[in-house]
């Protein structure tokens, strides 16, 4: 196969610069010393040129308008446009029942742990009901109020025993002592209650009558 | 895609409610629901002998010192027990005298409870109180042998300021 059989094929190409660099170089250098292979390169111009020639370009004005009317002719309708909007709002509802559901259930569990401790600083908020008092105010330990001179008492609850148990000082805050006494009642005529704040004690003395 | 979202919900409805029965089974277990009530109750003879404060006393001498005037104390018993709120508890003293003490409830730190004290079968003193929580509340004065009987009740709960109230 002589030189000019390998170069014509790739003449087309090379006048439209398609080949690889190697194939350019070696159609190049073939060409300066091959004057059959040059004039068929000349044809191709030739031919080239004259396709040019006979090719009109289309006008461009309003293309991008024409683009435009096939796009909109090609948007969905409105129906199919709302129908679309409600199953993404249905998305994102299911999405919030979700969320909610489970906000829901860790507020009922939130409750459910911390009901004791509400209901405790809400009662301890609230206003003692009166009771009697073991402790005086004083500090030093002194004979307190539950002292009677009177007959031993029964220990059914009576009228005439109400009298004789501890004064009721509901003013004092039950927070601040350490013991309350709610009912007293005792067989000994001489009872004593009696505390000591220091050591968090509160007596109540039953002298024997020997 | 519809079923997978029916499904997420359902998925979601169900973890809720089961979050919230297990909560709720957890609430009614918990030990701040049934919280037990320790009660202990020393016996002690005091008496003017001058032999000083018993060495198992030691660590109530100053309570006892600043209490009273006797020179001699003495433990004659010393019973611990445990009990859930609402339950008596009776403890046996010196002389046939019997203590019975029933914590009934909790406010704040202080636990309510009601003492009685026996004299065989006859009750001497019955009281309605509230004593601090580790407090002690001391019941004394009858004679036991050569002294005084002094009954100390100490009342202890292992729970938060809490949780139940009378």
């Amino acid at each position: 196969m002589n030189d000019c059989e390998q170069i014509a094929p790739l003449l087309g190409a090379f006048q439209d610069g398609e080949l690889e660099p190697r194939e350019m170089q070696d159609v190049a250098r073939h060409l300066a010393t091959c004057k059959t292979c040059e004039a068929e390169l000349g044809d191709y111009n030739m031919l080239g040129q004259q396709l040019r020639e006979v090719i009109t370009i289309p006008p461009l004005n309003g293309f991008a308008a024409g683009v435009n009317a096939r796009l909109d002719a090609m948007r969905p309708s409105l129906g199919e446009r709302i129908g679309a909007f409600f199953e993404a709002l249905n998305q994102r509802w299911a999405a919030a029942f979700a969320m909610v559901s489970m906000a829901g259930a860790v507020a009922v569990i939130t409750a459910l742990i911390l009901t004791p401790y509400l209901r405790n600083s809400m009662g301890s908020g609230a206003q003692p009901a009166p009771m009697a008092k073991a402790e005086p105010p004083a500090a030093a330990p002194s004979l307190a109020s539950a002292t009677t001179d009177e007959a031993p008492r029964s220990l059914m609850p009576t009228e005439e025993e109400s009298s004789q148990q501890l004064a009721s000082t509901p003013d004092l805050n039950p927070g601040d002592s350490h013991a309350v006494i709610k009912r007293l009642e005792s067989q000994v005529p001489t009872t004593a209650v009696w505390s000591e704040p220091e050591h968090g004690t509160t007596v109540i003395w039953l002298p024997s009558d020997k | 895609m519809v079923e997978s979202r029916r499904g997420t919900v359902a998925a979601a409805v169900t973890i809720a409610f089961a979050l919230a029965a297990a909560g709720r089974v957890w609430a009614g277990t918990s030990p701040e629901a049934t919280p037990k009530i320790g009660v202990r109750v020393d016996s002690m003879v005091a008496s003017d002998t001058h032999e000083g404060v018993d060495t198992q006393l030691t660590p109530m001498g100053p309570r006892l010192r600043s209490l009273f005037s006797y020179t001699t104390y003495h433990l004659v018993s010393h019973q611990e027990r445990q009990t859930p709120m609402g339950t008596e508890l009776s403890f046996d003293l010196p002389g046939g005298r019997i203590l019975h003490v029933e914590p009934h409830g909790i406010d704040g730190d202080m636990i309510a409870m009601e003492v009685v004290l026996f004299q065989g079968e006859r009750p001497v003193m019955s009281t309605d109180l509230k004593l601090r929580n580790h407090g002690v509340l001391i019941v004394g004065g009858p004679r036991y042998e050569q002294g005084m009987l002094i009954i100390s009740i100490g009342a202890d709960c292992r729970c938060p300021r809490t949780a139940q109230r009378e």
